[in-house]
């Protein structure tokens, strides 16, 4: 047995040590809940049109500027379609209009993970464009108020959640 | 040391503007994202958003095919070591879907100004050193021989047969309509780019690995003193100095360690992803675009391990073993430390204790 089995057999060992750790860590975190909806292709349909219908009313309520109302309306879809990245999508466009970007992020954030085609080119839902923008605006904001206050943990997580944002938005081969 | 230098700057130049007509960003040429296409394409796995043949593979290997028979170098040669390197291709694979890229698609992150893409290059280096030190320590994969010529064809004659799929688009074969599957530069451009990168890398050698390899080798000092070695280290820098020129003039360079495409913040598994890519490329002569081009000239083991990358491709979706923007899953973690494990045990158990690096790598290192 020379340096390098030596060497080898001490590496497999840290390895395996590590692989030991790693899942005791995960078996610690906490998973989140998943409810077990079965929809059927058809209710799935009727639940997709109201959703639509009820974006589009929320939408109209935001351009003639009763984002309160509009607000109010997302929230009850939230609650009601958790797993649809529409509402979230429409409450992020919301926010960005009170010029509140940062709130903003975390709603883009679960509407391009629950709905990727909103970072997609190739579909109509496309919307890259406009979260690029809300983004490095909220960025700028992350930046001042980082500056103010150095510590803010709060405002780590919101840089954090941005630059996860921004590398969504460049997109990926996989 | 011409055609080496010719090879990567035309793999940078052709690399960027594949990416600026249509490939996803920074991906002219990646070999592990393309796998992962085409075993999505072939229903080897259910991502709807990973599923395309992807000419450049086919390119490949076919290129390095016609010009190897036009230049009678075709050698239908095995090294008896067929199932190692399918085993050591699922990993190679493995490694770089953690780091979101192949060694190739690394230099051209670098060259778009991904600074996180240096933490790859570490981690490519630094298994390149490790898998060194086993070849310095008698590691041996066998002795190249003579096989039925048929053979060497089986792997070119299946990227043809991907090439017919293509073009005729039969039911069977799934094409992306949305996700990063569903972006892709003219098929035409792709197909010849491709082409062109196997002919090229066929002739002169280019292999990412070997380059590196040689550094270590040597010493900075005799590698400068090598024509050959000169000419791979050159050939990297070719590769990278045109595809930073072509990003700045097409606009794709942005430099930064955030937001960039295909990279995440988990730089220490992107360090070990690439680590494991380059020790499991040194033992198996050759990164990821290398084994295509072996297997393209007559090579069966590296057509083995071209199977074995399309085998992992699909493991890697199946399992969710990939690096994703938001980090590198439980999964991916596990899957590089048991992956690294499993190349520490195959360097022991293939090792002639008391010799010196086999015959078989003196020959090109590639």
């Amino acid at each position: 047995m020379d340096t390098l089995d030596r060497l080898s057999i001490w590496a497999i060992v840290v390895l395996i040590i590590t692989s030991f750790v790693l899942t005791g860590g995960h078996r610690g975190e906490a998973k989140p809940k998943k409810k077990q909806q079965k929809i059927a292709a058809a209710d799935y349909a009727v639940i997709n049109v109201e959703i639509e219908n009820k974006v589009k009313v929320a939408r109209n309520l935001m351009e003639s500027n009763n984002l309160e109302k509009a607000a109010i309306l997302v929230k009850e879809m939230i609650g009601k379609f958790p797993y649809e990245g529409a509402p979230h999508m429409v409450m992020g466009d919301i926010l960005m209009r009170r010029q509140e970007q940062i709130r903003a992020m975390p709603e883009y954030k679960s509407a391009v993970d629950l709905n990727p085609d909103y970072l997609d080119k190739k579909t109509p839902l496309f919307q890259g464009k406009k979260l690029k923008v809300a983004v490095n605006e909220a960025l700028d904001e992350v930046e001042k108020e980082m500056k103010a206050h150095p510590d803010s943990t709060s405002m780590k997580q919101s840089r954090k959640l941005i630059y996860y944002l921004k590398r969504r938005i460049a997109g990926s081969c996989g | 040391m011409v055609k080496l230098i010719i090879t990567g700057a035309f793999i940078g130049l052709a690399g960027v503007m594949l990416s600026y007509y249509g490939n996803p960003a920074n991906t002219g040429f990646c070999v592990s994202c393309f796998m992962e296409n085409i075993a999505g394409s072939l229903g080897l796995h259910g991502n709807i958003r990973m599923q395309f043949i992807r000419p450049e593979i086919i390119g490949f290997v076919l290129g390095s095919f016609l010009i190897s028979v036009y230049k009678k170098d075709f050698r239908s040669i095995s090294y008896g070591s067929s199932l190692l390197r399918f085993f050591v291709g699922i990993l190679l694979i493995v490694g770089c879907s953690i780091f979101i890229g192949c060694p190739v698609k690394m230099v051209f992150k670098m060259a778009a100004g991904d600074l996180t893409a240096l933490i790859g290059l570490g981690g490519l280096v630094t298994g390149v050193f490790i898998g060194l030190k086993f070849l310095e320590g008698g590691f041996r994969i066998g002795n190249a021989t003579d096989s039925p010529k048929a053979n060497g064809y089986l792997v070119p004659g299946l990227m043809f047969l991907l090439l017919v799929f293509l073009l005729i688009k039969p039911p069977f074969i799934v094409m992306s309509i949305k996700g990063a599957g569903a972006l892709y530069a003219p098929i035409y451009l792709s197909l010849i780019a491709g082409l062109i990168v196997g002919a090229l890398a066929q002739r002169s050698g280019f292999c990412i690995t070997g380059g590196i390899a040689r550094i270590f080798l040597w010493g900075p000092r005799e590698v400068i003193g090598c024509p050959k070695s000169t000419a791979l280290l050159m050939s990297i820098v070719s590769f990278f100095m045109v595809a930073l020129i072509a990003s700045l003039l097409t606009g794709q360079f942005s430099l930064g360690v955030h937001g960039q495409p295909s990279s995440n913040e988990s730089y220490g598994w992107s360090f070990l992803g690439m680590l494991m890519v380059g020790f499991g490329s040194i033992l198996i002569k050759g990164c990821p675009l290398r084994q295509l081009i072996s297997a393209g000239q007559g090579d069966t083991d590296a057509g083995a391990a071209v199977l074995g990358m399309l085998t992992g491709a699909a493991l890697v979706q199946n399992w969710g073993l990939g690096g994703n923007a938001a980090g590198t899953p439980y999964e991916g973690k596990m899957a590089v430390i048991i992956g690294l494990c499993l190349l520490v045990v195959i360097g022991l158990l293939y090792r002639e204790r008391g010799n010196g690096i086999a015959p078989e790598y003196q020959t090109g290192l590639e």
